[in-house]
């Protein structure tokens, strides 16, 4: 405790201050960019930060991390386009509070369950870290896979509508991830001989296409249809609070602690990351909420889920790269990096060598995420007024930044051509009932199942046992048999009533 | 009822899902995918159980709209100048390619403009305004290395 408080007063100079508000801000902006995600910013800012001591360079990057996350939100709650994969499941509830003229509500809610999450991040990493990291450390392959899986079939909650549709949609999904390069055997498969697919499909761009271009289209087809849509979006929309009330902090309180709780534990999971973590937050407010129904029309839990449970992998993430030097996910694989750069070797050793560091560390997170949720609420109403603006000037704009923020991701023409393809094929689907959600979520947990069933069977001579005989990999595979279960006799309930 | 059926959109788009499913499966049949180097699997072993899974679904959603009553009709038709706008959409990336970003900013934006009836004047400031902004924040900016075409 004496340790983080002289971490504080450590912290508490105006350089470092400063340099925490600068980096928020920058991170918040590219955050909110669609196509510049957080690993791109804190990768672009790593040359940077060598020119300045250890701790200050890590303070930006850190900043950066839980900013760009927290940024991306915005965007996925105006225009449908999630401004880094993690804010994507955002858009299933974010995008119709908007829609309904709640915007402001929607912003407001996303940036205190980002608090939340890097809170409950910020508590564990300070005072948990090694025996998280421990047990984070008895995962393997087996365990991967069920954690996997189990999130996969988050797609019977999420499409409990129309089951069959989220199934296909899921399928589709995984099945574009197996384009490209095999990660086991290294042969190409399903390239045409093609060295532009042999890379595979990155899923930026389809994301970008799934949701904010064929949101595009939907818009332009409105536009064209109706002449006066202009007119009647911006009658319906109006600057709400945008601070939440203390009845809908006391709603969405307990599943905001839940999210939060699974993105830290998620985050801590070397290979995870916040995309994940958003995802099976999410599904998991979904399955213990009494109002499912209220689920991606708008609901408040909706958009607090994936937030926190997004924000709260950035806390999550530091712990086994700290501890044991193993990066939690691709921004703290970077982090890494720089920290071995400055001559810092991550592990138990950091904790005694570079104690005071490390304290300072905590304590720029913890303010960092202090001036996040200002810069984020201080900012709500400058974006809801853009959201104002006639649609038919907003529309190019975000086409144009649709076309940018995938070319952006790998600087691939065929990315641009992959977003509008995926637009359009979006747009029939979703007016078909066919939830981008699922094909999204395939598409996030496709390579980990995949990945490691195939290392599992490897490592077991190809016996499947090997998944029910780890107490770790059988708990979760059992829920999964449940929660299918369960789902599936509600819908055999469902067919039978109607 | 047999040309109703063709032009529904939801049977021809799980139609479209059964033919993916079928150069999935066909894919894997590739011999250097069915062999397993590292694992008894192969690399056709995944890829071939999902794209499995999704032909009896594929199937049963067409069966499932077939039995359906006519008056469900999903989707709704596309008005032209939306086409039009694929159109343009699947274009701006050889647009990209040929032109760089400022040229596919200025015709894309322009056109894109145009489809959903801004005046012309509207549509050039528009254009002209997006594209020398976006390709300044990004490009000069965030220093990311926009397409400058292979004409230039």
């Amino acid at each position: 405790m004496s340790q983080l408080l002289a971490g504080f007063s450590n912290f508490f100079t105006f350089q470092l201050l400063f340099l925490s508000v600068v980096s928020v801000l920058g991170g918040y902006i590219v955050g909110f960019l669609p196509g510049l995600t957080a690993t791109m910013a804190v990768a672009i800012l790593v040359p940077l930060s060598f020119s300045l001591p250890a701790e200050q360079g890590l303070l930006i990057l850190a900043a950066v991390f839980i900013s760009a996350v927290q940024g991306g939100s915005v965007s996925a709650i105006l225009w449908n386009t999630p401004g880094t994969p993690a804010s994507a499941a955002l858009c299933f509830d974010g995008y119709p509070m908007t829609k309904q003229g709640k915007a402001g509500k929607a912003i407001g809610l996303a940036q205190i369950s980002s608090f939340m999450g890097l809170m409950v991040g910020w508590l564990f990493l300070v005072t948990l870290s090694p025996a998280i990291a421990k047990v984070a450390l008895q995962f393997g392959a087996p365990e991967y896979f069920s954690i996997a899986v189990f999130g996969i079939s988050i797609v019977a909650v999420l499409c409990s509508d129309s089951p069959m549709k989220g199934w296909i949609s899921a399928f589709l999904g995984i099945l574009i991830t197996t384009i490209g390069i095999d990660p086991i055997d290294g042969v190409p498969r399903f390239t045409f001989d093609t060295v532009l697919l042999s890379g595979g499909i990155s899923y930026v761009p389809v994301l970008i296409g799934l949701f904010a271009v064929s949101e595009v289209f939907r818009n332009v087809k409105a536009m064209i249809t109706d002449p006066d849509f202009d007119k009647k979006q911006r009658e319906t929309q109006r600057i709400t609070d945008i601070i939440p009330t203390m009845k809908e902090i006391k709603i969405t309180f307990l599943n905001m602690l839940r999210s939060s709780l699974i993105g830290t534990f998620i985050g801590a999971l070397p290979g995870t990351g916040a995309d994940i973590a958003a995802f099976v937050a999410y599904g998991e407010a979904k399955r213990w909420s009494k109002d499912k129904e209220s689920f991606g029309k708008g609901s408040i839990i909706g958009v607090t889920a994936p937030q926190a449970g997004a924000n709260g992998v950035c806390g999550g993430a530091f712990i086994p790269m700290l501890t044991l030097g193993i990066p939690g996910d691709a921004v703290t694989a970077i982090i890494l990096g720089a920290l071995i750069i400055w001559g810092l070797q991550p592990g138990p050793s950091l904790f005694l060598e570079s104690s005071m560091l490390v304290n300072t560390l905590f304590a720029g997170f913890f303010v960092a995420s202090i001036i996040t949720l200002v810069v984020g609420l201080g900012l709500a109403n400058v974006f809801v007024k853009i959201e104002r603006l006639p649609k038919k000037y907003l529309v190019p704009c975000i086409f144009l930044l649709c076309c940018v923020g995938s070319y952006s991701i790998q600087n691939s023409i065929f990315d641009v051509f992959v977003a509008m393809f995926f637009g359009i094929a979006g747009y029939y689907m979703t007016n078909l009932g066919y939830h981008g959600s699922p094909f999204v979520l395939g598409m996030i947990l496709g390579p980990m199942v995949e990945q490691n069933l195939r290392r599992s069977l490897i490592m077991s001579n190809g016996d499947p046992m090997i998944f029910l005989t780890r107490p770790i990999s059988a708990f979760f595979l059992g829920v999964v048999v449940v929660s299918l279960a369960m789902a599936f006799k509600k819908n055999i309930t469902g067919c039978k009533n109607s | 009822m047999r040309k109703e059926i063709l032009r529904d959109q939801e049977i021809i788009i799980a139609f479209c899902f059964l033919v993916v499913a079928i150069l999935f499966l066909s894919g894997g049949r590739n011999p250097l995918l069915q062999r397993g180097i590292t694992d008894a699997c192969g690399a056709c072993f995944f890829p071939n159980l999902f794209a499995f899974s999704l032909i009896p679904l594929s199937i049963a959603t067409i069966y499932f709209r077939i039995k359906a009553a006519p008056e469900e009709k999903a989707g709704g038709a596309t008005p032209r100048k939306l086409v039009y706008f694929f159109l343009l959409a699947a274009l701006a990336s050889l647009i990209l390619y040929l032109g760089g970003f400022i040229v596919m900013g200025l015709v894309v934006t322009f056109l894109l403009c145009r489809i959903i009836s801004l005046s012309v004047k509207e549509s050039v400031t528009l254009s002209v305004t997006l594209s020398i902004g976006i390709y300044l924040l990004f490009n000069v900016l965030l220093r990311v290395q926009l397409p400058k075409g292979i004409f230039f």
